[in-house]
């Protein structure tokens, strides 16, 4: 774990940077944190579109697979062969399911930058709690709130703006 | 996506530099600062101090001459993370190429290959340092298997091709499970049960992909793929896909959302409010109890009419998100049976419906163990693993072109039997009745 401390300190001056461009330390922490995550996002955005490239074709070679067994599955139901539905589908399932780890270990890779992130602010500021006001229950939150709330803020919108730049694409 | 050449070059070799950066520095551990222990390590070893008994188990173990190891105890194995690299490489080769065995490989990698479970079991059974450890270990797994369901769910809503009342069922059955089984079991069950259980899942995976390889298993897929080609030859239907999307024609919403607006309130509960215990559990049954009365839910998909009882995924769903979230995996691999064989549904809506049902179960099942228990989580160790996983995912399909299908189940059944066996035995016997014993 001790490399992992390595890496961390060695980046510890660009992430630690924006928190103190401000005097306010709320003010700070939260300037600091959404760059943190942007930092994440931007990181974790180029890795999944090195992998969508890398693995583009063998995704859809598996796809059309699918569609094609999808199509013929529901043609058995409309022709009210219900046993040959139930095979094709099977088959359809079987060739979805490789696309779909597929994707789903390219979409984890899309996160590895968000928990060396955490992990640097586990070290910087993992005693930090966030009391919620009274009305809210007063119940504490742990450091890394405010950091998932932000990423997912920022994914989301980061996916809607390369939406408008590439209406097309539907990476 | 088009990604210009220069820019994907310069990205691809920036990671490359990264991963060896991080390899390299792997092997010069020496004079690196070492992070203080995180305070609910250190709550958990001073309550085992409590317990004359756990005490001695306690400082028998942990030496406080030698070097801090995971989470910074001193002694305890410290997973090198050209092994964590490594491991994670394979998991996502397996991910690439045969599927749902991933998540149970990166699980065998949390038990065993990191020395985690031995050294947890050291310290005893009902240890707190041990179930902190084991909990760990579960929700590590979680973390690295369940994360990407998001992406799948939205994007097959979006196609038309995701049942909202089935995938709602499913989850009102899902949330409660995914919240009570870690409230039964953190902090009770110790690393050796987990082993068991998690042995005798893989023992069960192992008979499936037996069942496929005899000739009745594969007879079934002879004949369905005949029955494909077969249809093939069919009229082509008007392929027209703003008709070929869900459409709902019965069902009760207003008993749907009351159900899962009273399991989700349960979980916030038992999380958030540290009084009056009971009272999640009632919210809970209340919800589950109220699905009996949406009664029948009917939809149309590509023009083809479905139907379910509603209470039936409810209960397939308390069922999977329990034992998913009590062995820390996603449940993507018994959910998709459940959908194709109970339901009867076809393909599109089960990949999205299940994508939709993983990621609620892990989402609450997270939030549970992090906020509800605070569980310890090794984060740096599990970001080299996702890019692990990342370049894993990119071997898979290069290399399925060369072995044949039928080489890659055989090796995934020997694995499955090893692991299944090795597991169980050492879980349930105490020792393992294959090597390494």
């Amino acid at each position: 774990m001790d490399s992992i401390q390595g890496i961390l300190t060695f980046i510890d001056p660009v992430l630690i940077f924006p928190y103190r461009l401000f005097d306010n330390p709320m003010a700070g922490w939260w300037v600091g944190t959404f760059c943190l995550a942007a930092w994440a996002v931007l990181i974790g955005e180029i890795t999944l579109a090195i992998a969508g490239k890398i693995n583009r074709s063998a995704v859809s070679t598996n796809l059309d697979d699918t569609m094609y067994y999808h199509e013929q599955s529901m043609k058995a139901k409309q022709a009210g062969d219900e046993k040959a539905y139930k095979g094709i589908n099977k088959l359809a399932n079987e060739a979805y399911g490789k696309s779909f780890f597929l994707l789903m270990a390219m979409g984890m890779a899309a996160l590895w930058p968000a928990f060396f992130a955490v992990a640097w602010l586990d070290q910087r500021f993992g005693n930090i709690g966030f009391t919620m006001p009274a009305w809210a229950g007063g119940i504490e939150l742990s450091f890394t709130a405010p950091f998932i709330l932000i990423y997912i803020c920022l994914r989301v919108a980061w996916s809607r703006i390369k939406k408008k730049l590439k209406p097309a694409s539907n990476a | 996506m088009m990604v210009n050449r220069t820019r994907f070059y310069l990205a691809t070799a920036l990671m490359i530099l990264f991963s060896f950066v991080a390899v390299a520095m792997a092997q010069t551990g020496a004079g690196l600062t070492t992070p203080d222990m995180p305070g609910k390590m250190k709550s958990a070893i001073e309550a085992s101090l409590q317990d004359p008994e756990m005490a001695a188990k306690t400082m028998e173990v942990i030496n406080p001459e030698e070097a801090p190891g995971f989470l910074g105890i001193p002694g305890a194995p410290d997973p090198s993370l050209i092994l964590g690299l490594l491991w994670a490489i394979w998991v996502g080769w397996i991910f690439s190429t045969v599927g749902a065995f991933g998540g149970i490989m990166a699980g065998v990698g949390h038990i065993t290959i990191f020395g985690l479970a031995d050294y947890a079991k050291s310290f005893g059974k009902g240890n707190p340092v041990n179930n902190l450890l084991t909990d760990s270990i579960r929700v590590s797994n979680q973390w690295l298997v369940g994360l990407s369901g998001v992406i799948s769910s939205f994007n097959y809503y979006r196609m038309g091709r995701l049942v909202a009342p089935l995938g709602i069922c499913l989850a009102i059955g899902g949330v409660g499970g995914s919240w009570l089984i870690p409230e039964l079991t953190a902090g009770k069950i110790s690393l050796k049960d987990y082993i068991g259980f998690f042995g005798l899942i893989v023992f069960v995976l192992g008979f499936f992909l037996i069942y496929e390889m005899t000739p009745k298993g594969s007879a079934g897929k002879k004949q369905a793929k005949a029955a494909a080609q077969a249809f093939e030859k069919a009229a082509k239907e008007k392929s027209d896909t703003s008709d070929q999307g869900v459409k709902i024609i019965e069902g009760s919403w207003t008993f749907m959302w009351a159900a899962v607006g009273l399991v989700v309130l349960s979980a916030l509960w038992i999380n958030l409010i540290p009084v009056l215990k009971f009272v999640p559990y009632i919210l809970c049954l209340a919800g589950w109890a109220m699905t009996f009365m949406i009664g029948n839910i009917r939809f149309t998909f590509y023009g083809q009419e479905f139907s379910f009882k509603a209470y039936v995924p409810m209960i397939g769903g308390i069922v999977i998100a329990a034992l998913a979230s009590f062995l820390g995996v996603g449940g993507g691999f018994l959910y998709v049976p459940f959908l194709t064989s109970v339901a009867g549904l076809p393909m599109f809506l089960v990949a999205g419906t299940s994508a939709l049902c993983v990621l609620v179960g892990m989402i609450v099942s997270i939030f549970s163990y992090m906020v509800g228990k605070g569980v310890v989580i090794a984060w740096g160790f599990i970001g080299v693993e996702l890019i692990g996983i990342f370049i894993g995912s990119m071997i898979g399909p290069r290399t399925s072109k060369y072995i044949p299908e039928k080489v890659l189940k055989w090796i995934f059944i020997i694995l499955a039997f090893y692991v299944g066996i090795r597991y169980t035995s050492k879980g349930f016997l105490g020792y393992s009745l294959l090597p390494p014993f």
